[in-house]
């Protein structure tokens, strides 16, 4: 048996799963009865929904023509969840200057080609902008710079 | 306050904030960079308002930035939980309110000792639950409702906003007190609440005085008593619970102001010094009083003994009600 | 009559000097917030809250208002430039407008929200003026049931979003409302599904979702293309919508400005719903040929008529009872108790001034907003020149700024990179993440209302049939599932017949 629909088929398995997860997790919370429901039952009803429709649409994988897979490319989104990480990182420990640099610079190595000065000039501008209109114009609460 | 001075201010607190000095840790030059004033929830509630008053108060007498830091989450803990590991240098301030006295009864673990990793300061406000019913109530005093009560035999209901918060508690102490059975029915914030409360969806709602007071002048909903032990200034026409009917019924909501624990002494007492004169001061004490919240000062002792009777008084009443949120 | 001359009365209070200057400040500042993604009308409105303590309550009132639905008009500019929907109801905006924006069309999307905004605008103050008492005695009347019914309604609605698989729409819808059902559950205090994380008490954030799946995703799958050189095609169309356009969008606009005016006035998530019922109905109800999905005007002129109706009529529970229909309302309520005005139905005869003042006002916002916003058209189609590589970074810096904003909290930030980190995957195999952003809004409120339902009716399920609010909506939402459902079988059924 050929799965004509590699998409449809991965995604189906992926809602089987979310579906399933949750009502593992919600199994540990009081069900109640239908009039006085406890916490556990709608997500129950919802998962065990999503994880029917998650098999219909894997089981019509094998049925119905559809796309294949596209490719996964691991630069892009690798670097970028890396730069957001950094960011989170550097704005806890250094400050709102450090966390955009490092943002900026990090991410722009998602794409396919970097230019390293103006990477640096755009970190600059996005610095200046950044404290300009967040912590001057907008008085937010942000740390521009670590505890020392 | 012109635009220009908020402006003002804004820059000098960029400016301040870019310098970062690093913070002086005694009374003499404190404080010396922009303070941080953590409430514990999302912008848009009762606190709010309260805290940005005092915080600008406190900006014109210190001469540098008081910024409120809008934390919000898990019923309060999380922002109890920033301020109690930030820095004892005095520049981090917490709203702090009933919630530190409940939360670790109602959690299994709230990430914070309200009792030794807070330094207390001093109280800011506090205000009454107002026992409200819809205009199609039949009740007209407490004691009339309590009749309707025992006679709806548990199909009378209360609304409150959220499990746990002051409304919850009021009518869990009411029903244990009166001897009625009420059924509980929770909303996401007050507001929502009302909406059901004003055509007569539910029965009751323990609402906060700032946000039922204003329904209850203007007729839109029957107020029929305070839950404060004695009438609230700002409604002295409204009776207590206690008085109509059920002697020795209190809650009273309250605001205070805490520091991390380690903050050194003389700080703390500059502090207090300040905030209770601002407290005081005729630009905010009309304003806070307005939204229903009564201005209340305390010393250090005498807050963390209040904190302490808090814990007392609740925790048996939760433990009791049997609300576990996690 | 009588309210012909209140609004005289009131644009004359509405233009007096002090008046004009704040309400260009509300509006301004609104725009402003609108754009950044993350911070919103509520957290400035909160923030000013104390500046508004020294003018009389008419210019404070005016200003907090400008920002309000001066957010609305700055949400749609960057759902339309980057794919980020700046507030909740600007999810919908997203899927027409950023299309049009790729294929150079940006500047007419701009344009027609802008002019969609500001007629919506206009004849909502006039829906306020006349009849305010009226539909607010109707939000009233909305219980749990009715709530509960037409999140039903929505949810089944929420298919037609769809541009692809109709059984992946559900699902993602179910996905949705899994992920807002994390956090606490209202009705019995239990924190569901944080795995003991007290940041998660409170659930999944809608920013860090939207931006995540709105956002960071779409930069990655942009990012990708190794054969497209740009993502906005350089081939700019008109800055501003032609008459064209105007033409077409015209019932459009008149149909969003209805749903948006009578939705606005629902506490919680009546500007969501509008903006996107407005959608829904236009996708159905539009004269073809249609390309919704692809770039369809209407697709954009609709939902931003809708959420700037629904906007302004919000205000009408809070002017004429008292009563917030969501946080800014709750604000404003208080910015109004400390200058020592009780708000409420005594407000219009006590202090006319104040009530049709801020009406009048409202009038003089939106022309503002409208002259504010249109000349920026052409600032922001400039920014799309700028070369994808640069841009890029950009956004990311304001999408992660953005989402620490909401509740300075660190976590939010690790919170896009793990959401960013599913939506890449779901997005690569087809599942749109539009369906799943309605089930993550509506889906907890369906749980809640049902279950509360159940509460006050102790048990009795008929209550859902008797109100009539809520019958009508079960019987729209099977009839919507019928019209859904009918042309798909009939499709399969030839499917099946030809072989």
């Amino acid at each position: 048996m050929r799965i004509r629909s590699p998409k449809d088929f991965w995604a189906g398995l992926i809602f089987v799963a979310i579906g399933a997860a949750f009502i593992a997790l919600a199994s540990q919370y009081r069900l109640g009865t239908m009039h006085r429901m406890g916490p556990a039952m709608f997500p129950m009803l919802v998962g065990a929904l999503l994880a029917v429709l998650g098999a219909i649409i894997a089981l019509r994988s094998f049925v119905l023509d559809g796309e294949s897979v596209p490719r996964f490319y691991a630069r892009p989104i690798g670097v970028s969840l890396l730069a957001i990480v950094l960011f989170g990182v550097a704005l806890q420990w250094l400050g709102l200057v450090a966390a955009v640099a490092v943002l900026v610079l990090v991410g722009a190595w998602a794409a396919r080609e970097v230019r390293p000065l103006e990477t640096v000039a755009l970190a600059a501008v996005m610095i200046v902008f950044s404290v300009a209109v967040f912590v001057w114009l907008l008085g937010l609460p942000l740390p521009l710079w670590p505890d020392m | 306050m012109q635009p220009s001075r908020r402006r003002f201010l804004r820059l000098t607190a960029g400016a301040v904030a870019l310098t970062a000095a690093p913070s002086v840790a005694n009374a003499q030059g404190f404080p010396s960079r922009y303070v941080r004033f953590v409430i514990p929830f999302p912008p848009g509630g009762t606190a709010d308002p309260v805290a940005r008053v005092l915080a600008n108060r406190l900006s014109e007498v210190w001469g540098q930035q008081v910024v409120v830091d809008n934390r919000g989450g898990a019923a309060g803990n999380i922002a109890a939980q920033a301020v109690a590991q930030a820095e004892p240098d005095g520049h981090t301030f917490l709203l702090g309110s009933i919630f530190l006295a409940t939360n670790p009864f109602l959690f299994s673990s709230v990430g914070y000792d309200p009792v030794t990793d807070l330094a207390p300061v001093t109280q800011v406000g506090a205000f009454p639950n107002l026992m409200v019913v819809p205009n199609s109530s039949p009740a007209r005093s407490v004691g009339e409702f309590i009749a309707h009560a025992k006679a709806g035999r548990g199909r009378v209901s209360f609304a409150s906003n959220g499990i746990g918060g002051t409304p919850h508690l009021s009518a869990e102490l009411f029903k244990r007190m009166a001897g009625v059975e009420m059924l509980h029915v929770p909303y996401r914030g007050g507001g929502p609440a009302i909406n059901d409360l004003i055509p007569g969806r539910v029965d009751v709602l323990f609402g906060t005085l700032p946000s039922t007071i204003p329904l209850a002048r203007t007729g839109t909903l029957r107020a029929l008593a305070v839950t404060s032990a004695k009438r609230a200034r700002s409604a002295p026409d409204i009776p207590t619970i206690a008085e109509s009917g059920l002697p020795g019924f209190e809650l009273l909501g309250w605001n205070a102001l805490f520091m991390p624990a380690r903050t050194p002494a003389d700080i703390i007492a500059k502090v207090h010094r300040d905030t209770v004169a601002a407290l005081a001061h005729p630009a905010v004490r009309p304003k806070l009083e307005e939204i229903g919240v009564e201005v209340t000062t305390s010393t250090p002792a005498e807050l963390a003994a209040y904190l302490q009777s808090e814990m007392a008084k609740w925790g048996p009443i939760i433990r009791q009600i049997g609300i576990k949120v996690d | 009559m009588e309210t012909l001359s209140n609004l005289a009365f009131g644009l004359g209070v509405a233009l007096s000097w002090q008046n004009v200057v704040y309400c260009f400040i509300g509006c301004f500042l609104g725009t402003l917030v609108g754009v950044l993604p993350g911070i919103g009308p509520v957290a400035t409105v909160a923030m000013l809250l104390p500046f508004t303590f020294g003018l009389g309550p008419a210019p404070a009132l005016i200003m907090l208002a400008g920002i309000y639905y001066g957010a609305q008009y700055g949400g749609s500019t960057t759902a339309i430039l980057v794919n980020i929907p700046g507030e909740s109801s600007s999810v919908v905006t997203t899927l027409d407008g950023h299309q049009m924006a790729r294929r150079g069309r940006a500047g007419p999307a701009l344009g027609i929200a802008a002019i969609g905004s500001f007629v919506a605008g206009c004849i909502a103050t006039l829906v306020v003026a006349f009849f305010a008492p009226p539909l607010a005695e109707i939000a009233l009347k909305f219980g749990p049931a009715d709530y509960f019914s037409l999140m039903v309604f929505g949810l089944i609605a929420a298919v037609v979003l769809a541009r692809g698989s109709l059984m992946k729409a559900i699902a993602m819808v179910c996905f949705g409302i899994l992920l807002g059902l994390v956090g606490t559950d209202v009705n019995s205090g239990v924190i569901r599904f944080a795995f003991g994380l007290p940041e998660l008490a409170d659930g999944v954030g809608f920013v860090a979702l939207a931006m995540a799946f709105f956002g960071i995703t779409d930069v990655v799958l942009n990012l990708e293309h190794k054969d497209k050189q740009e993502v906005f095609t350089s081939r700019i169309g008109s800055v501003l919508p032609t008459m064209e356009d105007l033409r077409i969008s015209f019932w459009s606009i008149v149909r969003g400005t209805g749903f948006g005016s009578l939705l606005g006035i629902l506490p919680g998530g009546g500007a969501l719903l509008a903006s996107f019922a407005a959608y829904m109905i236009e996708k159905k109800v539009a004269k073809p040929p249609r390309s919704f999905g692809e770039g369809d005007i209407r697709g954009v002129a609709a939902p931003e008529s809708a959420n700037n109706a629904g906007a302004q009529t919000s205000f009408i529970p809070m002017l004429t009872l008292g009563i917030p229909s969501n946080p800014t309302m709750a604000l404003m309520i208080g910015a109004l108790m400390i200058q020592g005005i009780a708000p409420g139905p005594q407000v219009m005869t006590e202090r006319p001034e104040l009530f049709w003042g801020l009406i009048a006002s409202m009038w003089i916002g939106n022309l503002m907003l409208l002259v504010l916003n249109l000349p920026l058209v052409g600032l922001w189609i400039k920014l799309l020149a700028v070369p994808y590589r640069l841009l890029f970074p950009a956004i990311f810096v304001f999408c992660c700024i953005g989402v620490y904003t909401v509740d300075n909290k660190i976590f939010d930030i690790y919170e896009i990179a793990v959401l960013s980190g599913v939506g890449y995957v779901l997005l690569k195999l087809d599942c749109e993440p539009a369906p799943m952003v309605l089930g993550f809004i509506l889906g907890p409120m369906m749980e809640e209302n049902l279950r509360r339902t159940m509460m006050i009716s102790f048990g009795d399920l008929s209550v859902f049939f008797t109100r009539p609010i809520s019958a009508a909506f079960l019987i729209a939402a099977v009839a919507l599932l019928a019209v859904i459902a009918l042309p798909a079988l009939r499709a399969k059924r030839e499917e099946a017949m030809q072989e």
